[in-house]
């Protein structure tokens, strides 16, 4: 039941016969030279139109209007727009190109997707305690001889981790630059060793500048808005 | 060599993505024009629309990677060269605009070079003269509507954008845009009621 006590049909039928005496408002006259009425709607205008003087110079000075709008032309910047605009565009090198575009591939783009990394990621965790669920259900196993046995497991692991990287080390020439480098500190005067941290500093804020030039300032360029994404 | 012209917006932004800086130029070439036509409707000076359609540019081709493809690329450029030209406005009190070149003109050659004579070449000599009159009438009518509907009927019916992507561009409801283009038609038309 509608607002005038007919379906929603019947109104809508009472609406156009009424249309068809009394003058469609503009927003109906401009939707129709928009052609954006369907079927009916556009009959009902059209009948209207036929009978109607007043409507007839009202469409034609909309369809005018419209005709000198879209008659405007497109303006052109000044010659060398596109040159001053590349200027400031940061084009990447293919290689770093290839690697966004894999790392993009490789990323998760949806919340589902996200979803679906985050469970192979929590495979590992969820097995583990599984694991340690059924050990514990196990006759014989306490949670602290469990423990024990974990920690000396994982202890061992780490000692010969550490056993393999120190014999590494020691045996590099790295290890040998090292040894050398704190014998020339251990000689070296005051003066000396203040020159070489001057150096050193100086060396660190230059990396640090061009880092920040190369990395991060870009991005700060990038607070733009999309519709409903923010860059 | 690749034929940019067969190419959709979206395959010219993959190739950008993988570094071919023609495929950036061909996004500018595909684009400047329309977004610089926009930008001077708002604001009435040749400079400054130079400035911000270089600005909007600038933003967008550098975040070309966070560019969603599932959106239109148009609807994204021309948002963001609203978002240039509205953070301008709002930084300085929009003045009353002319034709006759930037309000910041001090001498007669800075207002000409800040200017636009809206020009179309097609046809007769008379049909020249005669729409270039109307165009420049109908510029100056544009240009005393207010900027917000201004920039609904520049996009509407200079750039045919439709009005569901326009109120995305101007981040209002289908609706408000709707009223915009509606009450903007109808100033013009009485500000043109001369010309009938």
């Amino acid at each position: 039941m509608g607002p005038y006590g007919g379906t929603e049909t019947e109104n809508t039928e009472r609406f156009y016969v009424s249309e068809r005496f009394s003058h469609p408002s503009t927003e109906r006259l401009e939707a129709f030279v928009e052609e954006a009425l369907d079927g009916a709607d556009r009959a009902v205008v059209d009948s209207h139109l036929t009978r109607c003087s007043d409507c007839q110079a009202e469409v034609a000075e909309l369809r005018t209007l419209f005709a000198a709008l879209g008659d405007l032309p497109e303006l052109e910047p000044s010659a060398g727009f596109a040159d001053r605009v590349m200027e400031r565009v940061r084009v990447r090198q293919p290689v770093l190109a290839a690697a966004s575009a894999w790392l993009d591939r490789v990323t998760p783009q949806s919340t589902r997707g996200w979803a679906a990394a985050a469970a192979v990621f929590a495979l590992p965790v969820i097995g583990t305690t599984v694991l340690v669920a059924w050990l514990l259900a196990q006759p014989g196993v306490s949670a602290q001889g469990l423990w024990t046995f974990g920690t000396a497991l994982v202890g061992d692991a780490v000692v010969v981790g550490a056993q393999w990287v120190w014999t590494q080390l020691s045996s590099s020439t790295l290890a040998v630059w090292a040894a050398q480098a704190a014998e020339v500190v251990g000689t070296a005067g005051a003066g000396q060793v203040g020159l070489a941290l001057v150096m050193f500093a100086t060396l660190t804020a230059g990396s640090i500048y061009v880092l920040y030039q190369n990395l991060f300032r870009p991005q700060q360029q990038r607070r733009i808005e999309h519709a409903s994404y923010v860059i | 060599m690749v034929d940019y012209e067969e190419l959709s917006d979206k395959d010219v932004i993959a190739q950008a993505r993988e570094g071919r800086e023609s495929a950036f130029r061909e996004l500018i070439r595909r684009y400047e024009r329309p977004v610089f036509s926009v930008i001077y409707r708002m604001v009435r000076d040749r400079e400054l629309s130079e400035d911000l359609a270089q600005d909007t540019f600038i933003k967008v081709l550098n975040a070309l990677d966070k560019y969603d493809p599932s959106y239109k690329f148009s609807s994204w450029i021309f948002k963001i060269a609203h978002n240039t030209t509205v953070d301008h406005l709002r930084k300085k009190k929009p003045e009353t605009l002319s034709l006759e070149g930037s309000p910041h003109a001090r001498t007669q050659e800075q207002a000409e070079a800040t200017s636009f004579t809206p020009v179309d070449t097609s046809g007769s000599p008379e049909y020249y003269a005669e729409s270039q009159e109307i165009g420049s009438e109908i510029e100056a009518a544009i240009g005393e509507l207010r900027p917000e509907y201004r920039e609904a009927i520049v996009l509407w019916h200079v750039e045919g954008r439709p009005y569901d992507e326009i109120a995305e561009i101007m981040d209002l409801p289908l609706g408000t845009v709707k009223t915009y283009i509606h009450r903007g038609r109808n100033e013009l038309r009485k500000k043109l009621e001369h010309l009938r």
